[in-house]
């Protein structure tokens, strides 16, 4: 669960929701605003801070980094994970692995497309 | 922790509760004993009798309405735990209860026992007939306080109820007996009051009774482990 | 060291039918703890001692430093108490039964109380008797939160609420955390909101604590490993991992549940010849459901 509020606040940092450098809401006003656990958030916190997205010092409100990092360790696990569960489906499925590549990058440009 | 104070502000708070609950069927039950009593005073035999069963039957209602309102329906409606997640203890929950019955019953029972004294003394120079009204009315007084402990402390209607039954029909017997009983039925002609032997005995027994069943009251209810 | 804003330890009670068995719960002031089991497992009875309303057989409850049943009078001044089987007086109204409370306890609120008034889209003048569940359960809650007390204990608090409702009363109760000396405990059918909101889980079933601990290494620990197990496999024995009949084996596809999952068990696994197919989280809903079920069945043998 706190990795759907990593991702939130990943996003509000990078569309500049949460401007760099500027002071971020306390742990407990992040819960209250989102109705979720303190320790969730608490969490979702240490994770951002672990990847120099966020800087929390002792006594003083946390911040968003400078030059924050947006590309945590988590994605990769999450891309293999979907890469796996393509490559077993298609297994099953019985299509061949380059039908499958092109699928991927059909895919890839839909995704492109609909952003535009 | 301190069990000799108990916190009286919220005890009145709590009884003022109960008499605002019961604020309306109190104004009707006092309509019903001054028209009892004005019956009583009408001047014929017919009416004497019609106002002294009304009198009877507005008290002893008053006494179920207020056992059940008051105690049985915080459990059956299920208020119980609304009250007690007030910061009271048992204790101040029984003193509150007791209080609150005391207090909204007695303002009718000290309404008709004054008020027939009156009536039976000074408008049907019966005044013979008083030494028999007042232990019967305080029979009344103390059915009503058994029927009371009895709802407080077993928090069942199927008990209360029993007793009430069982209260109405010692009545009717008590109301033959004492009629009937040496020392009080030969004084009941005449004009004034004649306080004999009996009649003085069968009230302060009903009295030690009444002060006997209080103090059972609060000890059960001190002993109680769990209030829902 | 946190403060505890209750602890309850080794407190047992026995019924005719029924037995609280050896219960233990520590509630760390700030926290909001979620108290999940099924109906009858004791969740009501529990907190019920937690108030000091029924009184324990063995054991010892501390609520905010007042033993109870003890000094329970002193204790419910700070304690804001709701449960599902609580109802108001029929014959008065929402706004009595502010007054009323507002004259018992001098912490009221009387702003916050009229905020609430409309977020939980209620008004004063309505008769309690007209009231639906849901606005009954809000109108208790109301006069609850109002109080601003330090310690909040809801039986049940939104079981039979429609999703708006839900939605107010889980961010008024989340609000009340604001101030980091309040606590609140909960009970409920709902794992989805304790899910959501807790910072500490309590499984109870059939009388006794089957697990608690910190909702995120729960939600951390637990998983669904499904495997392709060819014929000729046999699966080791995994610690933590949860025996049959909750590993379900349906011809070369199976899932075993874990409590405590690490790589070394996907290595194991597949060192013995069986194919790992995905290793999946658990919702609080499924976590609790197999912990119970696994418990039974321990119990049974």
């Amino acid at each position: 669960m706190y990795v759907q509020i990593v991702e939130q606040i990943q996003r509000l940092i990078s569309v500049g929701d949460w401007p760099r450098g500027e002071e971020i809401p306390s742990i407990r006003q992040l819960a209250v605003a989102l109705s979720v656990s303190v320790i969730t958030i608490k969490r979702a916190y240490l994770e951002l801070e672990r990847e120099g997205v966020i800087i929390t010092q002792h006594g003083k409100p946390s911040r968003v980094a400078q030059e924050p990092d947006l590309r945590p360790m988590d994605h990769q696990a999450e891309l293999a994970r979907h890469l796996a569960e393509a490559a077993r489906i298609g297994e099953l499925m019985g299509v061949p692995p380059e039908e499958l590549a092109a699928r991927l990058i059909a895919a890839v440009d839909e995704t492109k497309k609909d952003r535009t | 922790m301190n069990n000799a104070r108990l916190d009286w502000n919220l005890v009145q708070i709590l009884v003022h509760k109960d008499w605002y609950f019961m604020r309306q069927a109190l104004v009707a039950y006092l309509g019903a004993g001054l028209l009892g009593l004005f019956l009583m005073s009408a001047g014929s035999e017919g009416t004497f009798y019609a106002g002294a069963v009304l009198l009877f039957t507005v008290l002893i209602s008053l006494g179920i309405h207020l056992a059940m309102a008051t105690v049985v329906q915080e459990r059956t409606q299920q208020t119980l735990a609304f009250v007690m997640t007030l910061p009271i203890s048992p204790r101040e929950y029984t003193m509150a209860k007791m209080l609150a019955n005391l207090v909204i019953f007695m303002v009718p029972w000290l309404t008709t026992v004054v008020g027939s004294v009156l009536v039976l003394h000074f408008g049907l120079q019966s005044g013979g007939l008083i030494p028999f009204a007042l232990v019967v009315l305080t029979e009344i007084f103390l059915a009503y306080l058994v029927v009371l402990a009895v709802a407080l402390v077993t928090e069942s209607e199927g008990w209360a109820i029993a007793t009430m039954v069982t209260m109405n029909l010692f009545f009717q017997g008590f109301l033959y007996l004492v009629s009937h009983m040496p020392g009080i039925a030969e004084t009941m002609k005449g004009a004034s009051a004649v306080w004999s032997p009996t009649a003085l005995g069968l009230l302060m027994v009903e009295m030690a009774l009444i002060a006997v069943v209080i103090g059972m009251t609060f000890r059960r209810q001190g002993l109680k482990n769990d209030f829902i | 060291m946190t403060d505890l804003a209750a602890r309850l330890e080794g407190v047992s009670k026995t019924y005719a039918h029924f037995s609280l068995q050896d219960i233990g719960l520590d509630l760390p002031q700030g926290s909001v703890t979620g108290f999940i089991g099924a109906n009858g497992a004791g969740k009501s009875t529990t907190i019920r001692i937690l108030m000091g309303l029924v009184h324990q057989d063995r054991g010892s409850v501390t609520v905010m430093g007042h033993a109870m049943p003890a000094a329970q009078a002193a204790a419910k001044r700070d304690i804001g108490f709701v449960s599902e089987d609580m109802r108001l007086y029929k014959a008065a109204t929402v706004g009595w039964h502010m007054d009323f409370v507002r004259s018992v306890f001098p912490g009221w609120d009387q702003a916050y109380a009229d905020q609430l008034l409309r977020r939980f889209d209620l008004k004063a003048e309505h008769p309690v008797k007209g009231l639906s569940h849901g606005q009954r359960v809000k109108a208790a809650l109301l006069l609850a939160l109002a109080r601003r007390p330090r310690l909040l204990v809801l039986d049940e608090p939104t079981t039979g609420l429609d999703p708006v409702a839900r939605h107010e009363v889980l961010a008024a109760l989340m609000e009340a955390l604001m101030d980091e000396s309040r606590t609140i405990l909960f009970s409920s059918q709902n794992t989805l909101d304790v899910e959501q909101i807790s910072d500490q889980i309590c499984f109870i079933d059939r009388g006794r604590i089957i697990e608690s601990g910190d909702k995120e290494s729960f939600l951390d620990r637990w998983r669904r490993v499904r495997l392709d197990v060819p014929p000729d496999v046999t699966l080791p024995a995994q610690m933590g991992a949860i025996p049959s009949p909750v590993a379900s084996r349906s011809g070369r596809l199976t899932a075993v549940i874990t409590k405590s999952f690490d790589q070394g068990m996907t290595d194991a696994y597949q060192a013995a010849g069986a194919r790992v197919l995905s290793v999946e989280p658990m919702t609080l809903e499924e976590i609790f459901v197999a912990n119970v079920l696994s418990n039974r069945e321990a119990a049974h043998q």
